[in-house]
């Protein structure tokens, strides 16, 4: 009721605004207001086990529906136009803009959309939420758990208060307003405002675990306690900008300022333990750990933060069609969020704490907050020019230096172990110191140039090469500095607006001056965001009407990305892809278009497992993942009896099998088997059908009645995901012991959505 | 009802706007309404399009009239009807038609770069996305009836993004898109790489993942220089748009000697759901200071 009457006031205030402009203007000129509405009612059916798929980045609404409510405003003769749209009013993912122009003076647009993403739905959780960011069992199951006298009696309970446990749904909503003022104060001179506020709330997932060792027969066995809860957002972002902009007919000139606050209500997320009540440290039987014996414990969530930029901007056009441009950005990060405590065990001892600082006292702390700030200076730079009719030449630089200025914090220690133990450094590589726990703030600084030539030897055909040259220099990485040197080019040939090709090559080789591994990883590893690498790149389109109603086109796209095998890490990294499109045009009022397309993207890496330093290279192991996916679109859409009847039909579907292989072909070690033999994995495989019917006809002027149906059978096999459910330790491998892990049952969705929806759509003038 | 906090203030002021006696004068004159003599019905729809208010309440220094895009021998296009003797924009080469357009265009922050740019160098123009009298939707004045059909009309290898397993390419039960290519990307040319309109791939990343900015206590620091390192933008057959599943992307950069560098088996515990952020949830970096290996 309340948004029936919601709708009737918008709509009243619409068409009386609309009436109050048309007598405002009262001298005769024409004025051409537009308004239509569309309103109707469906039907929905999800069948499935886990069935939030059908709605994980929109909503479905089940019965009446408003899809949108439109008003254009333009009236000849006047300098103010108007425009309102409002899509799927009242469902969670509505979304409104309105503009409002008095042209050449001054400009007012606005926008507010929400967005809906349903992570899972039909959770089982022993958690309960008593406040934001504070997840509690009962105590009760926390004592009967914790006093469980074997492993057996530990299950049937733990599995007994899953089942019995109430169901959630984890779902998170975002919105977001935006207001952007512009004011011309002469031809040449502008001011923009701007403000925006994005909020999110609801839940997300997040997992929290640890893994204990505890015997070495075949490999090393775990025991996992660990829990999957809910993380609650509830962030807010506040931004202001303010732009000064200069134009003249051969000049831009611009300056802005702009501050972006996020926050966050909930700091961090308190949860209890389903199976202690009683708070101890990790203790160690037969040479293992037993981790994860918190009472309660505490993660963060992410901090407030805020960041101001300034930035100028200029371009000047020259002759010879030439053009320079600059912009300059410099912008200053910061976060000065509180602490939180070591760690809330109060059965971890330490014993380098001053006396009388407990690990749970913010004393135990060497500074309350990070004071965390970051300088970041952006430059762009361009220039291109063309002396002769036939060659254009462009120079571009970019740069971006991000210096992360906070200062390094040394503490006593961290809570590790599953928050149960006091732990004092970071174990090392066999040879070298443990790593004191110590913060090191990362900085870099990337430049880009490249120099770049179009040659139109003849005309329509282009020939563009280009050569690029970048250069990272970091901080506190394995890299200090990098550089890659890239060459490009390609060939497009356009004679006619029927026929259109293109074929580019580019090939990158990217050098580290030198290789420091560090402490914490083996140094025959490469990372690959660092590695020494070559890249080959090469694309080609081509496009034609082969006849004036049927356009042809194709592409394909390859990369392949290559590492020194010599080390370990990733090896190649190979991506391409091929798809084809035609377009048909049947007649006047119909066309039809069909296309496919196929998709390879793999990735080789060698690694290798441990059993006691150092390492054994039988232990080896390399896996390649190849990823495949067939594409396939089709569609038709027309129009018949002079307009009045519309008609549209479209299918895609994509098919997705991934494929890993993993290979050992050594005499692996025998008590690395569990770790460091190739066992073999199932595919995983992913498919998506969508089937797409509408239709209308215009039963008298202005008015159309309309159907839609959509059909959307989604399956998906995920070994990852398949074998877990909230409570069954059996379903996973038996080396681990998980019966004190909890998992939510978060996916895998599989569904079969169908709706069916009859709309009317009224122009009403 | 907080639709009515929003649209009723903009409607009064547009209301109150309007209602203001129109001060300025029309330059809808005599050379407008001599192409219109003829081309009657092109020059009644175009009028109240934003170009058509532009020319008659635009700025008066640029005088812009069917002329300025419509270039050529107009006064013999008039005595002859002779449809040779004017350009139209919309029949020839894009690049062509593209310097009219920049003639009141280019001086604009969004085209500061457009020359050079990945569009412009491999002949594209105005009129390859745009028209000008016959758009197929308001707003951008887009050929297409959206920016999806217009973008994915050449790069057909990123449509089969808005299928898969996830996806930043929203589209709601209708198949209207909810994020538009040009939430990150700007057409007409950009500073930083693939036409990206911020300073760098991950300040655009930021612009939405705002609670990833930082900067935190303990940092991951492939996170810090490139969101692409580990995530794939348009669509990815893993989950959270990642170029890889889990453990192989964490395994490929880490082997440390512990439990990450197991192969295992499918069901072991580092190979099943989240994988390694069972345990390292906090991979974007954490505030906590039990958080040195991201685990809190």
């Amino acid at each position: 009721m309340k948004k029936l009457l919601l709708f009737a006031v918008l709509i009243s205030i619409l068409t009386s605004a609309d009436t109050a402009w048309a007598q405002a203007s009262g001298s005769g000129r024409e004025l051409q207001p537009q308004m239509s509405i569309e309103v109707g009612a469906g039907i929905r059916s999800i069948d499935g086990e886990k069935t939030f798929g059908f709605q994980q980045y929109r909503v479905v609404p089940p019965g009446g529906f408003v899809r949108s409510l439109n008003f254009n405003h333009l009236a000849d003769g006047n300098p103010i136009r108007f425009d309102f749209r409002a899509t799927d009013l009242f469902q969670r993912d509505q979304r409104f803009t309105a503009n409002l122009e008095d042209v050449g003076r001054q400009k007012l647009e606005f926008e507010w959309w929400s967005f809906s993403r349903y992570w899972t739905n039909r959770n089982p959780s022993v958690l309960s939420e008593v406040a934001y960011g504070r997840f509690a069992v009962s105590a009760g199951l926390r004592q009967s758990l914790e006093a469980a006298p074997d492993n057996a009696a530990l299950e049937a309970l733990a599995r007994d208060a899953v089942q019995n446990s109430p169901q959630i749904e984890i779902r998170s909503f975002r919105e977001r307003k935006i207001l952007d003022y512009t004011y011309n104060f002469t031809d040449s001179l502008a001011l923009r405002l701007n403000y925006l506020h994005d909020q999110r709330r609801g839940n997300r997932l997040m997992a929290q675990g640890a893994y204990s060792r505890i015997g070495v027969a075949l490999g090393d066995t775990f025991e996992t306690p660990g829990q999957e809860v809910f993380e609650p957002t509830r962030y807010g972002t506040n931004e202001f900008g303010v732009d000064l902009n200069f134009s003249r007919k051969k000049l831009f000139a611009g300056f802005g300022y702009r501050a972006s606050l996020f926050n966050n209500s909930v700091g961090s997320l308190i949860w209890q333990n389903p199976f202690r009540i009683t708070p101890a440290q990790a203790t160690q039987p037969a040479g293992a750990l037993l981790r994860g014996r918190f009472a309660e414990t505490q993660v963060a969530l992410p901090p407030d933060n805020q960041a101001h930029t300034l930035t100028g901007s200029l371009m000047v056009l020259l002759p010879y069609s030439s053009k320079a441009s600059a912009l300059v950005s410099w912008g200053r990060w910061t976060q000065n969020e509180a602490f939180l405590p070591i760690t809330l065990n109060t059965a971890i001892t330490a014993n380098n704490l001053p006396s009388g600082v407990t690990p749970t006292s913010l004393a135990a702390l060497p500074r309350s907050s990070l004071k965390g700030l970051i300088h970041n200076l952006t430059q762009d730079y361009a220039a291109t020019t063309r002396p002769f009719r036939m060659l254009q030449l462009t120079f571009r630089y970019n740069d971006y230096d991000l210096k992360n200025l906070t200062e390094g914090i040394l503490f006593p220690a961290y809570a590790g172990y599953g928050d149960s133990w006091w732990r004092t450094s970071i174990s090392g590589q066999p040879g070298t110191a443990n790593l004191p726990i110590e913060s090191e703030p990362k900085s870099f600084h990337r430049q880009r140039a490249q120099f770049e030539s179009a040659f139109r030897p003849v005309r329509d055909l282009t020939w563009k090469s280009a050569y690029r040259w970048e250069r990272w220099n970091r901080e506190r990485r394995q890299v200090s500095h990098l550089t890659e040197h890239g060459l490009l080019t390609s060939l497009s040939y356009a004679p006619s607006k029927v026929f259109f090709t293109q074929a580019g090559f580019r090939y990158f080789d990217r050098k580290p001056d030198a290789y420091d591994p560090g402490t914490l990883e083996p140094s025959f590893l490469r990372m690959f965001d660092q590695a020494q690498r070559l890249r080959k790149q090469g694309d080609a389109l081509v496009s034609v009407n082969v006849r004036p109603d049927v356009t042809l086109s194709a592409s394909w796209f390859y990369l392949h990305d290559t590492y020194d095998k010599t080390y370990y890490g990733l090896h190649q990294q190979l991506s391409n892809s091929l798809s084809a499109d035609a377009t048909f045009s049947l007649g006047e009022n119909a066309s039809m278009y069909a296309g496919w397309g196929y998709d390879r993207a793999g990735y080789d890496y060698l690694s290798v497992a441990k059993t006691s330093f150092p390492y054994s290279f039988a232990n080896s192991w390399s896996r390649d993942t190849r990823d495949r996916v067939h594409s396939a679109h089709f569609g038709l859409s027309g129009a018949a009896i002079n307009g009045k009847l519309s008609y549209q039909l479209n299918y895609a579907s994509t098919l997705a099998r991934m494929i890993i292989n993993t290979v050992n072909p050594n005499q692996v070690v025998p008590n690395q088997v569990l770790n460091a033999q190739a066992f073999p994995f199932p595919d995983v495989k992913n498919q998506f059908h969508e089937v797409r019917l509408e239709g209308s006809y215009e039963i008298r002027p202005r008015v159309r009645l309309g159907m839609y149906y959509l059909l959307e059978p989604y399956r998906l096999g995920d070994f990852a995901k398949d074998v877990v459910s909230p409570y069954d330790p059996g379903s996973i491998a038996p080396e681990f012991d998980a019966r004190r892990y909890l998992f939510l049952d978060t996916g895998p969705t599989n569904y079969t959505g169908n709706m069916i929806a009859f709309y009317l759509r009224y122009n009403l003038f | 009802m907080a639709v009515l906090r929003f649209i009723v203030p903009l409607l009064w002021l547009s209301a109150t706007l309007r209602a203001a006696p129109a001060e300025r004068e029309s330059r809808w004159k005599d050379d407008r309404l001599a192409c219109a003599s003829c081309h009657e019905e092109i020059v009644k729809a175009f009028r109240p399009t934003p170009h058509g208010k532009a020319m008659e309440f635009g700025s008066a220094a640029k005088d812009v009239t069917c002329a300025s895009c419509h270039t050529g021998d107009l006064a013999k296009h008039m005595e002859t009807a002779d449809p040779t003797l004017v350009n139209n924009p919309a029949k020839i080469k894009p690049q062509a038609a593209t310097e009219n357009c920049l003639g009141c265009h280019e001086s604009q922050k969004h085209m500061m770069f457009w020359r050079g740019s990945e569009h412009q160098s491999a002949g594209l123009g105005c009129t390859s996305c745009h028209s000008v009298h016959k758009p197929a939707a308001d707003g951008k004045l887009l050929a297409k009836k959206t920016q999806y059909e217009t973008c994915l009309s050449c790069h057909t290898n990123v449509r089969k993004a808005m299928l898969q397993r996830s996806t930043h390419l929203f589209r709601d039960e209708r198949g209207a898109s909810r994020m538009q290519c040009s939430s990150c990307h700007n057409p007409h040319g950009a500073q930083t790489e693939k036409l990206i309109s911020a300073n760098s791939i991950n300040d655009k990343c930021y612009a939405c993942h705002q609670e990833k900015r930082g900067p935190f206590l303990w940092e991951h620091a492939p996170v810090r220089e490139n969101c692409l390192t580990c995530h794939t933008p348009h669509g990815s057959n893993n989950e959270q748009l990642l170029t890889l599943r889990r453990p192989q992307l964490c395994q490929t950069c880490h082997i440390q000697g512990r439990h990450q560098t197991v192969a295992g088996r499918p069901n072991a515990m580092m190979n099943i759901n989240r994988s390694c952020q069972n345990c390292h949830t906090q991979v974007h970096g954490t505030n906590h200071p039990s958080g040195p290996i991201l685990m809190r």
